[in-house]
């Protein structure tokens, strides 16, 4: 057992109590001989190292997922090397072929992200506005397929506004929100009379609502989208239809109970789409950063 | 004898020690201001999984060295002692923060601890001058006095 005072002290040695330097030798270099004994001596704690490990929080903050890795601090440059496989698994790369990777590395192979490394807070955060990573690719695309066949209202409360114009007709909606799970809204038109609409998420994957008017029809729909698939089902007295999608990587199938379907490869910046609806089969090739959507099908109209 | 008016006189005689009551506590509120917050006083830690925490220089003025190290811990009497160091990544184990700067720093045990043991976290504290050489030190014997503030909080393993 260690007193609580024992451990490291500062090395502090007056330069007075210092012994003098004296030659031993003609061929006896001192300093030469302490660089060489701290280097022996040392090696082993760098080859492990221990000395400048650290546990760096690497976030992306696009997507807000984030993972703490043994970081490596070199000296005396200060370069810090991550280890490939962890941060290549946080982006949504393919395996590394190296061990380690560095800030300017990533910022290198992909220009638009910002890479910024705060060694007071050990974090590193990467930022990509541009989506150019397979994981905030992944992320834009799910919550695509999550809002597509959905109306959300983030915020919980009543909501009301009224529209009128100058020939009299007025339009009023009021209604109530919770967390963006549950709405209510009613709305009367002068022209179009009442109507009202009832919707229910439970979960981000699953979107169900129903809505009637005076003068419109019952309408029912549903939404599931849970991973790579999407299926989107409308229903009304008259007719139904159902819409899929599945996405796996960069190739997408979409197919539609209204005789549509459609094949789509993203692979920014080129675009490549082979659609068929009714009797007619359409391509389309793109190129630039506006991408073909998955859901619909290419025409010329 | 003759009274002279003033304070001294018509005071209560405890009274006449307020400079030093006022003094001391004064020294105790900074000691207190320059001790809390310099390290959070318990940090949760978890088998396999990181922990982290801040470490502060509350100095306006000073630059200080700091080494980190985490040990076993025990309570006897009322006094704290600290044992062997406990196998841990502590990141960093030693940084320089210059005045009012604040430094992160993640622990994560290399062996297995069980839950409930509570753990010393030692901070120590150095002023960075000390490396320096004293100045006329190398014309002559100069005495210094170096004040090394070290820590002991807890790290509780759950």
């Amino acid at each position: 057992m260690t007193p609580w005072s024992a451990g490291p002290t500062p090395r502090y040695r007056p330069r007075a109590d210092r012994p003098p330097r004296v030659n031993l030798a003609p061929r006896f270099r001192p300093r030469a001989a302490v660089l060489v004994t701290v280097l022996l001596l040392s090696a082993p704690a760098v080859a492990r190292g221990q000395a400048d490990t650290l546990l760096v929080d690497v976030i992306l903050a696009t997507t807000s997922q984030h993972v703490v890795v043994e970081a490596v601090l070199t000296t005396p440059d200060s370069t810090l090397l991550l280890p490939a496989r962890d941060v290549a698994a946080l982006l949504g790369l393919d395996a590394p072929p190296t061990a380690w990777t560095t800030v300017a590395e990533l910022r290198r192979r992909f220009p638009p992200i910002e890479v910024a490394w705060y060694p007071r807070e050990l974090r590193v955060v990467v930022d990509d506005p541009l989506g150019v990573l397979p994981a905030t690719r992944r992320l834009t695309e799910q919550r695509q397929r999550q809002a597509r066949g959905t109306s959300y209202v983030s915020r919980s409360g009543p909501f009301f506004s009224v529209v009128a114009d100058d020939r009299g007709e007025s339009l009023t909606d009021v209604g109530y929100a919770y967390r963006g799970r549950f709405a209510v809204t009613g709305r009367h038109s002068s022209t179009l009379g009442a109507a009202w609409a009832v919707s229910l998420a439970p979960t981000p994957a699953v979107f169900v609502s129903y809505a009637g008017g005076d003068r419109s029809p019952p309408t029912a729909s549903a939404r599931v989208a849970y991973k790579g698939a999407w299926v989107f089902t409308t229903w009304t007295p008259a007719a139904w239809s159902t819409d899929a999608l599945i996405q796996v990587g960069r190739l997408s199938f979409f197919g539609s109970s209204r005789n549509a379907f459609a094949v789509t490869i993203n692979a920014a910046p080129v675009g490549v789409q082979l659609g068929r609806t009714g009797q007619r089969t359409t391509a389309r090739v793109t190129w630039g950063p506006l991408m073909p959507s998955p859901f619909s099908v290419p025409v010329v109209p | 004898m003759i009274a002279r008016p003033g304070i001294f006189v018509r005071s209560p005689a405890g009274l006449r020690w307020w400079p030093a009551f006022l003094l001391a506590a004064g020294l105790w509120a900074t000691l207190a201001t320059v001790l809390l917050g310099q390290v959070p006083s318990t940090v949760d830690l978890r088998n396999g999984r990181v922990a982290s925490t801040i470490i502060r220089n509350p100095s306006p003025v000073e630059t200080l060295t700091v080494a980190v190290e985490l040990r076993e811990r025990f309570v006897a009497g009322g006094r704290v002692t600290v044992g062997r160091a406990i196998d841990a990544l502590v990141s960093p184990a030693r940084f320089t923060l210059a005045p009012g700067e604040v430094q992160t720093v993640r622990l994560r045990l290399r062996e297995p601890v069980a839950p409930g043991t509570v753990l010393g976290l030692v901070t120590t504290f150095a002023p960075a001058s000390v490396d320096a050489a004293a100045p006329g030190s190398d014309t002559a014997p100069v005495a210094r006095l170096v004040l090394v503030t070290r820590l002991i909080t807890k790290v509780v393993v759950r």
